[in-house]
């Protein structure tokens, strides 16, 4: 088998960049039905906040880990 | 606006929820740091670094996250007990 | 970026050279003279007299604004009155309460320092924001927590203002040991580093892309069809890059101060 294609540098840097799209998006999304909610019944302002805030530690979890991982799992 | 701020809308509110927004970022880089730091340690000394440090990170991760919840459910019934006991 | 280009002058696309890609290299300046005091050096470079600049004109600026002490403002008394009320109304209203009259001081130092040492990035002539070097940032955060510690154990007394973060309400008393060492990391060592890297990160990234896509319309520069589309589109990319960027200085700014309130409105006020 003859080598076609290959990576090299910081791939690490790579996986970070990539693994910062999706919360990236969910943080957008969860951030504007908040907003968007809020604007509905400001009155539910409290159980919105709460449930904004949680969901936006869980998807940031997700970005750091991203940033983590080649710590890990490289040399 | 008045000069001394009394009319201001719920300040204790919004002070809460930037507090508790940007805690929530300093909540999780901290439990990686703390947990991950030290299964990186105990990984050093028992041998199969890298094992001991993703099981000390996803610690970390489920502690913040469950500091994060507990700090919002406090946060939450204080200003709902602040509210109530302010309209009575 | 002046080490860059002098070093690639004549480097175009078809020139042989490869591109010169700025590296972190461009973030230490020449210094233009070096004192030797005591056995250590101080170096005055371009940083220095940037530093000095910012911190003279805000200094007069402000000093002239508040002279007139007019009932009905001139035009500086106005915009001094507008930025005093912008910290006053929006940071430290909105997040300390209304004991945040006397930190508004404080904290519009703060904001209108990092606003102007970012700002220096753009303006033609300096280009170099002062926040890109990790000491400023650093030395700005030390700052912040001495005075938020410092205010949260006045308040509340030392023991109390570490128990109360430490042992929050709500926990079964097991896991008191597994959080109380993250919330204490999170209290010293999280909120400072965090809060100096963000705009460290923020304003050396910006001045690295800048950088990088003005050299690339310099190095594309070469008479060929790729070259001029390339160099135009670059130089495009370069105006579009430096609206953008002046943007995030002002957001870093705001989110430096910002941060400081709530860090100080959470040592004044008690976790319950």
């Amino acid at each position: 088998m003859s080598l076609l294609a290959e990576l090299t540098g910081s791939i690490g840097s790579i996986g970070y960049g990539l693994a910062a799209i999706g919360p990236g998006v969910g943080i957008g999304i969860i951030f504007g039905n908040g907003v968007q909610a809020i604007a509905r019944q400001p009155e539910a302002y409290g159980v919105i906040r709460q449930n904004m805030i949680l969901g936006f530690a869980l998807t940031e979890a997700l970005a750091l880990i991203g940033f983590v991982v080649p710590f890990v799992f490289g040399k | 606006m008045k000069a001394d701020g009394t009319d201001l809308p719920n300040s204790d509110d919004t002070r809460a929820t930037a507090d508790m927004a940007w805690r929530s970022v300093s909540n999780l880089t901290a439990g990686m740091l703390l947990y991950g730091g030290l299964g990186w340690l105990i990984g050093r000394k028992v041998g199969h670094q890298s094992a001991f440090m993703a099981t000390g990170l996803v610690l970390g991760i489920v502690l913040a996250l469950y500091l994060t919840y507990v700090r919002v459910s406090n946060m939450d019934r204080d200003l709902t007990n602040d509210r109530r006991n302010e309209q009575q | 970026m002046s080490a860059v280009i002098v070093s690639s002058e004549g480097c175009h696309l078809n020139s042989g050279c490869g591109f010169p890609a700025p590296s972190a290299d461009i973030f230490f300046l020449e210094p233009y003279a070096t004192l030797h005091i005591a056995g250590m050096d101080f170096v005055i470079g371009k940083t220095t007299i940037l530093v000095a600049l910012v911190a003279l004109v805000i200094s007069v600026f402000f000093l002239a604004a508040a002279r007139p002490q007019r009932m009905v403002p001139g035009k500086l008394q106005s915009i001094g009155e507008q930025g005093y009320l912008f910290i006053r109304d929006q940071i430290a209203r909105e997040v300390i309460g209304k004991d945040g009259d006397r930190f508004v001081p404080f904290l519009g130092a703060l904001f209108f320092f990092v606003w102007l040492s970012n700002l220096m990035g753009v303006i033609p002539g300096a280009q170099f924001p002062i926040m890109s070097s990790l000491a400023f940032p650093v030395a700005l955060t030390l700052v912040v927590y001495a005075t938020y510690l410092y205010l949260g154990m006045k308040h509340q007394g030392p023991i109390k203002f570490f128990s109360a973060a430490m042992f929050p309400a709500g926990v079964p008393k097991a896991m008191y040991i597994l959080l109380a060492p993250l919330e204490l990391l999170q209290l010293v060592v999280t909120r400072p580093v965090t809060q100096a890297i963000r705009l460290f990160a923020n304003m050396f990234a910006g001045h690295l892309l800048i950088t990088t896509f003005t050299v690339g319309a310099y190095y594309l520069l070469s008479p060929s069809i790729i070259g001029a589309l390339g160099s135009a589109t670059s130089f495009g990319v370069t105006v579009v890059l430096t609206g953008f960027e002046m943007f995030i200085q002002f957001l870093q700014a705001f989110i430096f101060t910002l941060l400081t309130a709530v860090y100080i409105g959470g040592s004044l006020h008690a976790e319950h």
